[in-house]
């Protein structure tokens, strides 16, 4: 499975733990657990030394709670393009929780939507099935040079700087993004520094 | 009106841009109808029975004779020469090509206007009251509110995919002529005891399947708070309205079926959370935004004897005065509401020539700007008593002086069968019978301020669960039967009319509703509306009437 | 003897919407009286068949089968929906009241 991340095509380390027993798995695997799994095997995942969580759109965000300290990637998913709650839960991972790990969302997403998910808090997704990731990529970074600004404070936009430019305190200037803006191996990094720099 | 400034021009030709490469996409294959309907659908492109439809914004129903002169220039150029002003102050039309709808974009981009969200599970046109600025009953101006959210609104990042359509209504006044209780969100301006104007939040209101006034959550909203609470209200009801079913996907049933004390106590949470942060809106800002609705500078003026005189001498136009005009709050003044109802047409039509005969009256005589009502009419609301004669020979001359505001013959209709492919059965042609039946000008003064409110489909794009006579179509093995409703109201004593009995065939619609108006006529008291005497008197003389024999 | 289901295919050109009957030559046509008609379920799996083919070549959008009237003379639909669909909108005209009456 591809992965494009902040522009980029990676191949996907991450391995879904998807009903398996963990104490089956080498603890060097980046493993990917969705919310009940978490509850089911606690401490045994302490074992691992990169965990992910996966979220289905009726999963509340907040019973995340204090896990987030110990995960690097939170998965968000969209069953259909249209099922839009993936979007308020990144912007909440992000936002309320000050998640600064990858969000990563999965499942059935157009190419129009990239730029929605940038500006939300996502930083990475995975490419749909049979979909080329070069060309995803491209989009990832030519979408977010599509508008130089936006109405409304997102998790992307810089306040505007400039004050002889038009503008009024809730537009903001879009940042222009360039292409690998992310350093190469930076997906191996734990934390922090996989962030991109959020300003609001 | 709201002037755009280097941002908007850019952001209108850069969405505009986007579309045309999705439409290049759809037409080389790229993306399939599945891929491309999402897309075209927040551009107000519909495919409906005959061909594309397209949606265009007029923000808050508020346009300039420019614009007009524009939307006219579009109807004659890419189709055929007429256009259709909707429930939600915006205007169809009917007969666009796809691919001629990025050039239309482009055009519409020229002169600042745009079809963005005017479909689509996002956030559709914020309307408002159409006498904004104007009415002597105003406390402020509901535009300028309904413009700040229409930005923030605009391509939200988060509120792109909600579970289904969201609407949103604000009005300033006393009275309160924008149905704000039949609204996803309802705002509507108060006064608190400080003397400090805020807004009461009401949440849930909506027609359709399932029609029901709305609740209010917060009696009273500080203005600079407004948009972080609706980012709270619409981000609850993002995570938490219903996904698997189409028909309980609005906010209402969410509403109905969490409680309100628990939608409330949730919305409140989250909007402690972001309150006071990057949405508050600061005072500057709001100035921003109120100048550009200034009022024009009006001189009062005592009573005009020319006026009086032309009154006199012309029985039609005196007719017309009643009927079509409502009070300003600058002596001298008036409001005048443009009918696109004449009696035997298509409610809410006008022709690109009328379009421009607008325009042009809207020049000579009001400032030239222009409002649509979510009634389907038109609007000048800044009008001199002098003037008023003239305005109303040259709306004559535009076949476009009909005194039929708030009387039956002004009929709301949705296309309907004739156009929908959502309908059951047609609206339109039962509009034409019932308003030709009616037509005699005595009769319907006569009968007096009535509303009558026509859907094709449940989805009551018609409003028809709100008029005072409520029409329903439905199929019926495969023929066109019309239910009835009375009792519905969409001002400040917001009630969902009830079904007064079976529904009637397609012959015999305009029977029925002559038998309800005879029997109003009958057992009114002086003076008492038809709404008053529903109100007094219950259904059951109009059951009876209709159904008595059966 | 089962009543025999008459059929015809219909679908909006995509470029311009306009309605679209499929005739007996392959070619999209937007004359009703034209159109082929379907007389049994393997002629009418054909025609869907073909509509799809249109689908994928871009010609037309959201291709279905509706039923024709066995005993009219002429092609004529049996819905209200596709009387309207072949005459226009009827809205400001007579032109239901008189194709139904006919």
């Amino acid at each position: 499975m591809a992965i494009v991340k902040n522009g980029r095509v990676f191949d996907d380390p991450w391995q879904a733990l998807d009903g398996r027993d963990p104490a089956g798995i080498d603890p060097a695997t980046p493993l990917l657990v969705n919310l009940a799994e978490l509850g089911a095997h606690g401490g045994t995942l302490d074992r691992f030394s990169r965990i992910g969580v996966s979220l289905l759109p009726a999963d509340t965000v907040h019973d995340l709670g204090k896990t987030l300290e110990r995960v690097e990637l939170v998965a968000v998913t969209f069953p259909k393009f249209n099922d839009g709650r993936a979007f308020s839960q990144a912007r909440l991972i992000r936002e309320a929780l000050g998640f600064k790990g990858e969000i990563r969302a999965t499942g059935h997403i157009l190419r129009d939507q990239l730029n929605f998910l940038r500006r939300g808090g996502v930083d990475a997704i995975e490419v749909p099935e049979g979909a080329p990731a070069d060309s995803w990529a491209e989009a990832w970074t030519s979408e977010a040079n599509r508008f130089k600004g936006y109405y409304q404070p997102a998790l992307d936009n810089r306040k505007d700087e400039t004050p002889a430019r038009p503008s009024g305190p809730l537009r903001r200037w879009a940042k222009p993004a360039a292409v690998g803006s992310l350093a190469a191996g930076a997906l191996a990094v734990h934390g922090a520094s996989c962030a991109g720099a959020w300003a609001y | 009106m709201y002037a755009y400034d280097a941002f908007d021009h850019a952001f209108v030709r850069e969405r505009a841009n986007e579309f045309r490469e999705q439409v290049a996409r759809r037409i080389a294959g790229e993306l399939t109808e599945d891929e491309f309907k999402p897309l075209r659908l927040m551009n107000g492109l519909y495919l409906q029975l005959h061909a594309y439809m397209l949606r265009v914004a007029i923000p808050y129903g508020t346009l300039s004779s420019r614009q007009m002169r524009r939307l006219a220039h579009i109807a004659r150029r890419w189709d055929r020469g007429y256009g259709h002003f909707t429930t939600r102050q915006n205007i169809q039309f009917n007969w666009p090509k796809l691919v001629d709808t990025p050039d239309i974009l482009d055009s519409l981009a020229e002169v600042e206007m745009h079809a963005i969200q005017t479909s689509g599970n996002c956030i559709r046109n914020v309307t408002a009251d159409p006498f904004s600025g104007a009415a002597a009953d105003e406390i402020e101006d509901s535009r300028v509110w309904a413009e700040i959210i229409r930005q923030w609104a605009t391509l939200h990042p988060e509120f792109t995919f909600l579970p289904r359509k969201f609407k949103i209504a604000v009005t300033g006044a006393e009275s309160d002529r924008t149905a704000v209780k039949f609204h996803d969100i309802g705002l509507r301006m108060r006064r608190n005891t400080e003397g400090e104007t805020g807004f009461e939040v009401i949440v849930g209101g909506g027609q359709g399947r399932t029609p029901i006034v709305g609740t209010t959550i917060r009696a009273f909203l500080p203005k600079r708070h407004l948009l972080s609470y609706l980012e709270a209200v619409l981000r609850t009801y993002n995570l938490l309205g219903r996904r698997d079913n189409l028909y309980k996907a609005r906010i209402k049933i969410l509403l109905a079926e969490t409680g309100v004390e628990a939608f409330t106590e949730a919305v409140e949470a989250e909007w402690e959370r972001i309150r006071d942060g990057a949405l508050t809106l600061p005072e500057e800002e709001i100035r921003r935004i109120e100048a550009h609705f200034a009022p024009p500078l009006l001189a009062a003026a005592g009573p005009d004897p020319a006026h009086v005189a032309a009154k006199l001498e012309h029985r039609d136009f005196a007719a017309w005065c009643r009927s079509n005009l409502f009070p300003h709050r600058v002596p001298g003044h008036a409001i005048v509401t443009i009918s696109l109802k004449t009696p035997g047409g298509i409610p809410g039509d006008a022709t690109a020539a009328q379009m421009d005969a607008v325009a042009d009256l809207a020049d000579r005589f009001s400032h030239g700007e222009i409002r649509v009502t979510h009634e389907q009419n038109l609007v000048l609301a800044d009008v001199r008593e002098t003037d008023l004669f003239a305005l109303w020979q040259g709306l004559g001359e535009a076949g476009l002086a009909s005194a039929n505001i708030g009387l039956i013959s002004d009929i709301i209709a949705c296309p309907g069968l004739d156009y929908c492919n959502l309908a059951n059965a047609r609206a339109i042609p039962v509009a034409q019978r019932i308003s030709r039946h009616f037509s005699d000008p005595a009769l319907a003064e006569e009968i007096g301020p009535i509303t009558l409110n026509i859907s094709g489909c449940i989805n009551a794009c018609g409003h028809h669960h709100a008029g005072h006579i409520g029409i329903l179509g439905v199929d019926k093995h495969g023929e066109e039967f019309y239910q009835i409703t009375l009792g519905g109201a969409a001002d400040d004593d917001a009630a969902v009319g009830r079904i007064l009995g079976p529904s009637v065939p397609y012959d015999g619609v305009v029977e029925a509703i002559d038998t309800i108006i005879q029997t109003y006529r009958s057992i009114r008291e002086t003076d008492e509306r038809f709404i008053d005497t529903v109100r007094r008197t219950g259904i059951n003389p109009f059951k009876e009437a209709l159904y008595g024999d059966r | 003897m089962a009543k025999p289901k008459l059929q015809v295919l219909t679908a909006n050109r995509l470029s311009d919407g306009t309605v679209v009957y499929l005739d007996a030559h392959e070619h999209w046509v937007e004359d009703l009286a034209a159109a082929e008609v379907a007389r049994t379920e393997t002629d009418a799996g054909r025609l869907v068949r073909l509509g799809d083919a249109a689908v994928r070549d871009r010609l037309v959008v959201g291709p279905y089968l509706f039923a024709v009237d066995p005993k009219a003379d002429r092609i004529r639909p049996v819905s209200q929906r596709e009387h309207i669909r072949a005459l226009g909108p009827t809205a400001g005209t007579d032109l239901l009241d008189t194709h139904l009456g006919a």
